[in-house]
Order: C-alpha cells, then structure tokens, then sequence
C-alpha cells in the first residue's frame, strides 16, 4: 500500500504544484525524447554527433543509457540531460572497417526506447581478383622415371573462363605441362610432373607463375641406383 | 490537525524528497559523482622500435581448443593472448587449416564486424601472417598495430570470396613491432542466410 499511496500523492502534488515535471518516461507508449545522430552516414573512422532530445523540461538530471549494436561504432554508455535543460550530446566514434556496415545506436531510459541506424561506409577496397597464391609438390624426392603430383592455389576462386598458370621446370629431367588452368569457381588445381630416368641425383626447380606472382618449389629426382632418401 | 491536511503536507514533503526517484520513473535523478583521475603511478616505459629486432616465430593455431561450437573469449598460446573485442566467437575442432579454429557468426542480411585483439602481455612482437576463413562471402578486413598505445600500422583488405577455404594473407606491415593488434572482420552475410567467418593460424615473431 504505502508505494502506491506515494505515487499517488506525488502524482497529485506534482500535478498541482509542479507543472513542469513530466512522468512520460515511465510510459512505454510515449517516446519522451527524440535520439537524432548527424549525420547518420559517415566514412570508417569519422565521427557522427547524436543528439538526445527531451519532450518536456524536467527538473531533475535525467539520464539515458546508450549502446551501438556493431563494434564498429562507439557511444558512451551514458548521456545526461541536466536538470531544466532540453537536451544533450554525444559522439559517436566509429572504427576503420573494409565493408559497409550499419549500427544500430539505442537510448534507453526506464521503459522508454529510442533507436537510429549510423551508416559507416568503409574506403572503397575492392576485392583483389583472383592470383597465384601457392604451388605444392605432394613430394620432394622421386626416383628418376616416376611421377610426382603438383598443386597449384589460388587466393581467391578463378573467375569465369578460368584462370591459367603456366609451369616451367629448371631441367629437362622433369617434365612439365606448360600451364595447367584452374576452372572457374575453383580454388586449386592439380598436374602431373614426370620425371626421366637419370643417371645422377638431380636437383631441379618447378616453378608456376601467373601475371606477377611466381611460386617455385625444388624437385630431386635421383639416379636409376639409388632409391628417394638415401 | 484533519487527516486531509496531514495527507496533503505529508504528500508534499514526500513529493519533494522522492521526486527524483517516484517521479523520475526509470530514469536516474542522480549526478555523477565528481571522478578523481590521477596519471598513473608507473606509466610503461616507451619501445622504441629501432632497437628491436624478431628471434623467433610462432604460429597462434588455436591447437589447445577442444571443445566444438563453445564460446570463445580468449586464448593463450606461445605467451600470446587472443582476446575478443567484438561478437560471440566460438571455436571449431570438426574444421580449420588445419582444426581447430574460431569463427563467429553473421546474420543473414547484415554485415556484423567481428574483432581480435593480440597482444604479448606487454611485450613487443611482428605479426607476419593470419588466415581467414568465410563460408560464403568475401572477406573484408581490417589489421590494426598499435605500439606505445598508439598506432602503429593499419591494413585494410578485401579477400574475394573463398567459398570456404582458409586464404592466407601476409601482414604488409610485418616489419613493424607492435605491442597490440586488432583483427577486424567484416561479416556481410547474404539477404537469404547467415555466414561463419573466422581466423586460423596467426603466424607472429617476438
């Protein structure tokens, strides 16, 4: 009984002898202040002001907690409207991003809630096509006649028509295909490396390249005596 | 006195001591306190970075992470510590390059940035490379060093869609030392589905 006898009378009282105090805030229905940022689409990086606006004057300091829905925006956790003042302000820092992105920023006071999206527009990077990234053998020694499997990868999918790479071997005790195309949509590709039968160790490099990037991987391929790793 | 006058002074004097709290409703009628700030008794001593130089490298593969789908906040491997800044982070032992690794999720329809930070407790160290993984989408990222709390280098990139392999990108800033690093992925999911992205093997010198 006595909290709501209380409410009661200072309602009434307030009502009476305080015209000026507004309760608008317990009321979820209403929206007793206004939450504008500006401007509400900035660069990665920059700074927005936002702006929190109260309907009513009040007499009392009244504060609103803040929050951003994206790491990519910050807002102080509070903003205070001092007594008999209407509004106040905050900044809304933002961070370098590599992708458009929109934070939602929400004021909150008791049961009252205010939302508006910040745009951060991040530099324009467009994404790199698609180049060599690595080459792989799926061995290092081979016994001179036999064959050894090749990869190569690529930093993004090819795009359509596909993308070529040409090989190239150091000796002609490997051999290689002049280019092995990796197809559209793929990351990788495989080729076969044969190897002629010789009569000493050989040490020899395969290379691939594609535009400016070159991968070169060394190859032994051993004499007709001597097995891989001896 | 009459009940009503009692009521009516009664109610005054309540009204003007509880007006902050009764006719605030949920907002605060409070001031902040007044904060003391006093600069800090032992400010770290300045790196200056041209004295330094990398003896050995490491790679954070999140090798120590067992548990599938679980919550990842922080990691500690090789005396570096992978904290998270921004968005729920889980770690993935059934993938990776090789698994496990951490990954967290996007939204369909929204571009969620996801955040690391690496430091060495302190200490300096290079970062030479990371891989980064997303499902379906391009991967926008941002590095950023900072040495002496300040920054250091920043590199901002877009990798074309991988469509789920790990892409490895070496750090162009990889001969500056700095003592903190912030990993920051954008996750632009597509309208129609959520997108996992994530990091795996970040190859750092000290």
């Amino acid at each position: 009984m006595p909290v709501r006898l209380l409410f009661l009378i200072c309602g009434l009282v307030t009502m009476v002898f305080l015209p000026g105090c507004d309760d608008s805030l317990t009321a979820p229905s209403a929206a007793p202040f206004e939450l504008m940022l500006s401007p509400a689409t900035i660069p990665a990086g920059a700074t927005s002001e936002g702006t929190v606006t109260l309907r009513v004057r009040r007499r009392i300091d009244v504060r609103i907690n803040l929050s951003s829905s994206d790491a990519v925006a910050s807002v102080p956790s509070t903003v205070v409207v001092p007594s008999g003042t209407m509004s106040a302000a905050f900044t809304v820092m933002t961070r370098l991003v590599a992708a458009d992105t929109i934070a939602r920023i929400t004021a909150i006071a008791g049961d009252a809630r205010q939302e508006t999206a910040l745009q951060v527009i991040a530099p324009v990077v467009v994404a790199r096509p698609a180049t060599l990234d690595a080459l792989t053998l799926d061995a290092s020694v081979v016994r001179g006649g036999q064959g050894v499997q090749a990869t190569v990868r690529l930093t993004s999918a090819a795009t359509a028509g596909g993308l070529s790479v040409s090989i190239r071997s150091s000796n002609s005790a490997a051999i290689v295909p002049p280019a092995v195309v990796v197809p559209s949509g793929a990351l990788t590709a495989t080729f076969s490396i044969s190897t002629r039968p010789v009569n000493l160790d050989t040490q020899l490099e395969i290379t691939a390249a594609y535009s400016d990037q070159t991968r070169t991987v060394p190859l032994r391929v051993t004499g007709l005596d001597r097995s891989p790793g001896e | 006195m009459s009940l009503t006058a009692f009521l009516f002074r009664a109610g005054v004097a309540v009204a003007f001591v509880a007006l902050g709290g009764a006719c605030g409703g949920g907002t605060t009628a409070t001031t902040s306190p007044s904060a003391t700030s006093a600069p800090p008794a032992n400010p770290p001593p300045r790196i200056d970075p041209s004295t330094l130089a990398p003896s050995s490298t490491y790679t954070i593969g999140f090798s120590s992470l067992r548990e599938n789908r679980a919550p990842f906040t922080s990691h500690v491997e090789s005396g570096f510590t992978v904290t998270v800044i921004s968005a729920e982070w889980i770690s993935l032992t059934t993938y990776g390059n090789p698994q496990p690794f951490v990954e967290f999720n996007g939204p369909a329809g929204t571009t969620t940035t996801g955040e690391l930070r690496i430091t060495a407790g302190g200490a300096p160290f290079w970062l030479n490379s990371t891989d980064f993984y997303s499902s379906t989408t391009r991967i926008p990222y941002v590095i950023e060093g900072f040495l002496n709390s300040e920054p250091a280098f920043s590199v901002i990139d877009v990798i074309g869609n991988t469509f789920g392999a790990f892409a490895r990108r070496t750090n162009p800033k990889s001969d500056v030392a700095v003592q903190e690093i912030r990993i920051r992925l954008s996750n632009p999911s597509a309208p129609c589905c959520a997108n996992p992205m994530g990091v795996d093997n970040i190859v750092v010198s000290r």
